[in-house]
């Protein structure tokens, strides 16, 4: 039923107070747990650049700290770029990091480098083998079963509950589930928020084996436990009748990544020790909390690379940002990538890669989305140039070396960390043949580079930006600026809803005159600063979905706006706050604290104007944007809110040749299947929890299956489930 | 004496209470069917504790030929429980609710509109009789 009626919207309204935003607080626990995730998250990145827009510097890159991220000596440009014509690193230089004792893998190092390609069982077609179905991150299915005369005969072919979900009510913090199933060597692979890992029979749901690590489950980094699902890695050759040669991985909120056999579930002894490797024990700087592995790592070529998440928003000084790249049999340490500069990583920290990676499999690079540093709104004690904080960099694979970097966000404040695996696509432009990259963000920007130098395929402006007014804080005069492809959202915050204005007797008026805000990137003021887009995007960590074939490129994205306060600290008094959109932050070791407000109004209703989420399609090739659609549909106590309201998205869209899309993402616990042409909604189904992770999109002995973990977000709402649910056409 | 408004009336309260049973039941499927959305939401719990005030009133009203001014009280509470339950139906994306809250306010408009007051009925009876 549609409902665009503003009158029962506006009766509704009062009667319900319906609010996403305060839904995002609700889940977000108290304290200095109850973040949006992508902030409370993982950690973020560090401020830095300002400069000059496509600088290339071409100082040598290095996989360690003492390397590739030394500040230039002059004039900073924001973006750094240590290239490399043609992807080859112009200094091999950067040393393959042996930590602790621990030897490189020297087994198959040396064919690595040589070798290029994808490795083989991962092209089979109809298979969805890593976090973004591919190493590319594109999200595309050639599955084409499922087409937009069918779809609407779409129906449930199985449901799996794995057992482990918490609604923060017992003993366990809530549960955060954001697993994308993985499809490969016959199995659907899944990772529960309880860190275990289970196989199911693709076709029937069925379990095949479970393995349980008894992980702790407390929010050691994050308030709730979270995981987005398991990598899989498998021999060339696999060799019979042994065991391990196909691992399935998981990691965990304290910093233990297991391996276990993908056929039978159990330990692989060889991989770390008896199955489990100690992140932590690289854990040595600024060593505030454990490096929480919530995101599987990315797989290529016999080597693991894996980052972490922190905990955000507590600390100034926190551990420094790291990418480790790993052997997929062992363990053992290859590399290691560091983000922030020696100099840096002793007053500030974090930086680090705590979303999904990419791999151009061809030119053996791994790009990665690098976070801000902390403290992450007040960046007074860390002006030095720090090049690679929020950043786009990509990195020979094989040594961890830099081959150029991009900052998106100069001396961040805002926790604007890039947050999601470059797409990577071969585009047309022009008459060429482009090989491309695109990089969504939390400022509704895309990206679109060349992925071989990091330069820009549509233009990066600097645009100057407007000034810190507190004390010891200085902005960057100018921002990275994307006009094309449009942003996926307004440059201006929305502006009062009238009808939140009325509700609260002028209340969000009254408030909004007295908050500093002079547009995009108005730093954080202790008045009080409207922050639009803040941390929770724009777009989270799911990022897009392109049709290779076209080029047409599917995005989701949140329209929200926060408070950004600082508060001095002999002021500050941190105020824990369970079940609020607002909280306190410490940034210990900051001369001021933080305080984060979503812009609700006493009913907590959002003060500004809706759509609160939109889904759009761009066509890359001409950086016009296609159609632009609200999406979704705001729920809170039941009640759903019209559907011009939209919806505020966590998740991502997956593509099939069919020209389908099919999301989950929104606050309405459905799953949709869109009209790739158009973006209307060809059909939906109610799932037990808003399906916050991307969907599984395979072809298993004849038949295409959708498969979503519908496991919940506290960012949306309250509601958890542990439910798998597959789709697919009736026989 | 036999009215043409007495049977009119009957069918309204009969709609009236068929909505008011039908929609009770259907938003007590819609506060405990899991997988529906709204199960265990507080908006199904707010339309199935007025569902069944609704069944309430509406019982008392078919009850009651006393006391006029239950009668009236009685029925402007109905309008308001239907309309408001009719409205969150319709948020809730329920349309069996709604349907049923439809039902029922065609009752109810049938008993307010036929029957106007008891000492003002019609001035002929069943058989076209005029009787004042």
């Amino acid at each position: 039923m549609t409902k665009q009626r503003v009158t029962l919207a506006f009766t509704v309204s009062l009667l319900l107070s319906a609010a996403p935003s305060c839904s995002w607080a609700q889940a977000q626990g108290g304290g200095q747990g109850a973040l949006p995730e992508a902030s409370s998250a993982q950690s973020g990145g560090q401020p830095q650049g300002i400069g000059s827009e496509s600088q290339q510097d071409r100082r040598p890159a290095q996989a360690t700290r003492s390397g590739a991220n030394n500040p230039p000596p002059n004039g900073e440009p924001a973006t750094t770029t240590t290239t490399t014509p043609k992807g080859e690193t112009t200094n091999a230089q950067a040393s393959r990091e042996t930590s602790e004792g621990e030897g490189p893998s020297e087994a198959s190092d040396h064919a690595e480098a040589s070798k290029r390609g994808p490795d083989s069982w991962m092209g089979e077609p109809n298979m969805w083998a890593t976090f973004n179905g591919d190493l590319k991150a594109q999200k595309f299915s050639s599955a084409d079963q499922i087409t937009r005369d069918n779809v609407k005969n779409l129906h449930k072919a199985w449901e799996y509950h794995t057992g482990d979900v918490s609604d923060g009510s017992g003993d366990k913090p809530m549960t955060v589930w954001s697993a994308t199933p993985l499809f490969v060597n016959d199995t659907l692979y899944l990772g529960t928020p309880f860190y275990k890992i289970i196989a199911l029979d693709p076709g029937t749901g069925k379990e095949k084996w479970k393995f349980d690590p008894h992980a702790v489950l407390k929010a050691l980094t994050q308030p709730d436990l979270k995981n987005r699902g398991v990598a899989y890695w498998q021999a060339e050759r696999p060799q019979a009748g042994l065991a391990c040669q196909k691992i399935v991985y998981i990691g965990t909120m304290d910093a233990k990544l297991y391996g276990v056999d993908a056929d039978t579930g159990k330990p692989c002894p060889d991989f770390g020790q008896h199955g489990m490797l100690d992140i932590n024990q690289w854990n040595t700087v600024n060593a505030k909390w454990p490096l929480s592995v919530l995101q599987p790592p990315t797989v290529y070529h016999d080597t693991l690379f894996l980052g972490w998440a922190g905990k955000d928003w507590s600390y100034e000084q926190a551990p420094p940002g790291t990418v480790f790249a790993l052997d997929a049999r062992t363990g053992k340490l290859k590399w290691t990538f560091h983000a922030l500069t020696d100099e840096a990583a002793q007053h500030s920290g974090t930086s680090n890669v705590w979303a999904s990676m990419s791999i151009d499999p061809e030119r053996g690079l791994l790009y990665i989305p690098v976070s801000s540093p902390s403290p992450n709104f007040y960046g007074g004690d860390r002006k030095e140039k720090i090049p690679l904080a929020t950043s786009v960099t990509a990195l020979d694979a094989n040594t961890g070396n830099v081959v150029w970097s991009r900052q998106l966000v100069h001396h961040d404040i805002w926790d604007l960390d890039a947050n999601a695996a470059p797409t990577l696509i071969d585009m047309e432009k022009d008459g060429k043949i482009i090989p491309a990259l695109v990089e969504t963000t939390k400022q509704g920007f895309l990206f679109v580079l060349n992925r071989e130098t990091g330069e820009p395929i549509y233009p990066i402006e600097e645009r100057p930006a407007p000034k810190s007014d507190v004390p010891g804080e200085e902005a960057s005069p100018t921002q990275p600026y994307v006009a094309t492809p449009a942003p996926t959202i307004p440059d201006e915050w929305p502006g009062v809803f009238p009808l939140a204005d009325w509700i609260s007797l002028g209340g969000c008026s009254r408030q909004a005159n007295k908050l500093r805000y002079d547009g995009r990137f108005t730093p954080p003021s202790l008045q009080g600063t409207i922050t639009y887009p803040p941390t929770t995007g724009g777009t989270e960590w799911g990022g897009g979905a392109v049709d290779p074939r076209t080029g047409i490129f599917v995005v989701n994205s949140s329209s929200v706006v926060q408070i950004y306060r600082l508060i001095k600290r002999q002021d500050y008094q941190q105020q824990a706050q369970n079940g609020e959109s607002s909280g306190y932050y410490a940034q210990e070791g900051a001369p001021y604290g933080f305080q984060l407000e979503t812009f609700l109004n006493w009913a907590g209703m959002p003060c500004w104007k809706p759509p609160y989420g939109t889904i759009a399609a761009y066509d890359l090739k001409t950086g016009k944007r296609l159609w632009n659609e609200p999406f979704g549909e705001v729920q809170k106590y039941g009640f759903y809110m019209p559907d011009s309201w939209g919806s505020v998205t966590i998740g991502a869209p997956v593509i099939t040749q069919s020209g389908l899309i099919f999301i989950g993402a929104s606050m309405d616990s459905r799953v949709r299947a869109l009209d790739l042409k158009s973006g209307a909604t060809l059909w939906s189904s109610l799932v037990d929890a808003p399906a916050v992770s991307m969907p599984a999109i395979y072809n298993y002995k004849g038949t295409e299956y959708v498969t979503f973990a519908a496991g919940g977000n506290s960012i949306l709402l309250p509601k958890v489930s542990d439910q798998v649910i597959s789709f697919a056409l009736p026989h | 004496m036999a009215q043409t408004s007495i049977p009119a009336k009957r069918y309204g309260l009969w709609l009236l209470l068929i909505g008011s049973i039908a929609g009770c039941i259907a938003a007590a499927i819609a506060a405990f069917d899991e997988g529906n959305g709204i199960a265990y939401s507080g908006g199904a719990y707010l339309v199935l504790a007025s569902t069944a005030l609704l069944l309430v009133g509406a019982l008392a009203l078919a009850l009651n030929g006393k006391w006029k001014w239950l009668t009236i009280s009685l029925t402007i509470l109905i309008f308001f429980d239907l309309v408001g339950t009719s409205v969150a139906a319709y948020f809730l994306e329920t349309p069996v609710l709604l349907a049923f809250m439809v039902l029922g306010l065609i009752g109810w408009l049938i008993y307010l509109l036929v029957d106007p007051a008891n000492e003002n009925p019609l001035p002929f009876d069943a058989t076209g009789r005029v009787t004042r």
